[in-house]
């Protein structure tokens, strides 16, 4: 049925050794417990670039907003059914943190625990000895800092005892960039991110240049430069593919350096696939996010996939005009029955449906059925 | 995105070889990641009881995104269970496999639901629609668009 998904992939996939959370033995449910809850429940890997929605329920972004993009679904949790939408998702660093450090640990964890499963070779107590031993070096170098930091506080405040409050014509150090001042300067000059002189013009032009930021800037130029700053770290809107002529689709395209080949439909795909999978990254903490080139692979990738699943139906296709004559046929053979007396329900193949029948039956194959009791009393 | 449809089921499969199955069902046979052969039966008193079906599952490349077709296999001697949500040529009608699909619904969950579906059966009877549904149903009960009204069986 589906021609990627072969036997043969099947013995290489379960032969590679892929992390799960039964890796840990069953002794251990809790640990095992611990790595299904870093997993995604959709994907079930280990959480990448972990996101919640209005729920609070965590996802990879990629898979939430698959999900959410998919025909079938309606916008809601697929945990809870709570109705949520893809402006609802919001990065979920903290649990990116989790995951992170998690995946790193896991090897280590499942080391020891699966070692705890071996029989013990020594006594027990050798362990113990070995923390114990262990154990009066910790407080040694983590004593030492300490006193160090103290030190450090009185230091710092014997230079500026509280309540010795300075003259307002004292020269003084900034305590941020040590750069000497009058006393009463100091708190303008701190506002101002340490900027020496000119105190008061510097903020009302940023001030300007933020409204004009937020207004959209005035000047078409410094627009342009502000987009193109930018564009490294915004997400792209939802676009509304069916009010877009082709052309503007593949200048869209090119503009994210993504191949215009193909149809409308074929366009517009591959840019919802382009946007999603941008915004996924961008849900991502800075150091784990991928470069465009990778994005761009993945796009590509996709695209592969996408097309061996399209040589398959083609083939069905084609399947449908070499055979075309024997359907004929069948077609000839059922019509003139269909006009005589056949309304029998042992001539299955042949006979119409009952005229009174509660469904409707259009080309493709759906039927509108209804199941239930409808004499239920 | 085949890759994510292989992995998860790769993961599925390994737990339920692992852990095993809940009871009165068994993995028959998952030779590949297209089609998976369930043994189902209800324990316990039950309008099923000593009825033993077979259940199949098949899968796209976009799950779990898309719901796997499942249906009681009815060849080889095989029949479907008689339940007033169940056709005579094995399609059932679940919303959990419908419009209620979930991602986070696995093989073994969509297994138990059916399982209890038997269970919770008052009358043993086919659907009302059962003949002219089967003379007009397509291959994969994926394509039938199921209306939903009954939940409490």
């Amino acid at each position: 049925m589906v021609p990627n998904l072969n036997s043969n992939k099947l013995s290489t996939l379960l032969a590679q050794d892929i992390p799960d959370p039964t890796d840990f033995p069953k002794e251990s449910s809790s640990l095992s417990h611990l790595d299904t809850a870093t997993r995604c429940q959709i994907c079930s890997n280990f959480l990448e670039g972990p996101v919640t929605i209005s729920c609070g329920h965590c996802f990879c972004s990629v898979c939430i907003r698959d999900f959410m993009a998919s025909s079938t679904s309606r916008a809601q949790c697929p945990t809870c059914r709570t109705a949520t939408s893809e402006t609802q998702i919001r990065p979920n660093p903290g649990i990116e943190e989790v995951v992170t450090a998690w995946k790193l640990a896991r090897p280590y964890i499942l080391s020891l625990a699966r070692r705890e499963q071996e029989p013990a070779e020594g006594p027990a107590n050798k362990k113990r000895k070995l923390s114990h031993a262990s154990s009066p070096c910790i407080p040694g170098p983590s004593r030492t800092p300490s006193t160090e930091s103290r030190g450090g506080l009185g230091n710092l405040s014997s230079d500026a005892p509280e309540g010795d409050v300075p003259k307002a014509d004292a020269v003084v150090e900034c305590p941020l960039c040590a750069e000497s001042m009058k006393y009463r300067e100091l708190n303008t000059h701190m506002d101002n991110n340490c900027s020496s002189g000119k105190p008061s013009a510097p903020p009302s032009k940023s001030q300007k240049a933020q409204w004009s930021d937020i207004m959209g800037g005035q000047s078409k130029a410094k627009g342009k430069a502000k987009e193109k700053a930018a564009a490294e770290d915004d997400y792209l809107p939802k676009v509304s593919y069916d009010t877009l002529k082709e052309k503007q689709l593949r200048e869209k395209l090119a503009s994210h350096g993504l191949p215009t080949t193909g149809n409308h439909k074929l366009l517009a795909a591959r840019h919802q696939r382009w946007s999603m999978l941008w915004n996924a990254n961008l849900d991502k903490s800075a150091p784990n996010r991928q470069s465009k080139n990778q994005l761009l692979k993945e796009v590509k990738k996709w695209e592969e996939d996408r097309n061996a699943k399209k040589k398959k139906t083609e083939v069905d296709k084609s399947h449908l005009v070499t055979q075309k004559a024997e359907f004929d046929r069948l077609v000839a053979a059922a019509r003139p029955k269909k006009a005589g007396a056949g309304m029998d329900d042992a001539e299955v193949v042949s006979s119409p449906p009952p005229s009174k029948s509660s469904f409707k039956s259009s080309e493709d194959d759906v039927i509108i059925v209804d199941s239930d009791d409808e004499e239920a009393a | 995105m085949a890759s994510i449809a292989s992995k998860r089921l790769a993961k599925e499969l390994s737990e339920i070889k692992s852990e095993g199955c809940p009871v009165g069902i068994l993995l028959l046979q998952a030779d590949d990641f297209s089609r998976w052969i369930f043994s189902i039966e209800v324990l316990g008193d039950s309008l099923y009881q000593s009825e033993v079906h077979t259940l199949q599952f098949r899968f796209d490349p976009q799950y779990p995104i898309s719901s796997p077709a499942v249906q009681f296999v009815v060849t080889d001697g095989k029949e479907a269970p008689i339940h007033p949500h169940v056709y005579s040529n094995g399609h059932i009608c679940a919303s959990i496999l419908g419009n209620e699909w979930s991602p986070v619904l696995s093989v073994i969950a969509v297994c138990v639901t059916i399982q209890s579906m038997l269970a919770s059966c008052k009358e043993k009877k086919r659907p009302l629609d059962d003949r002219m549904y089967v003379r007009n149903a397509p291959e994969n009960p994926k394509k039938t668009q199921f209306e939903y009204h009954d939940d409490t069986v």
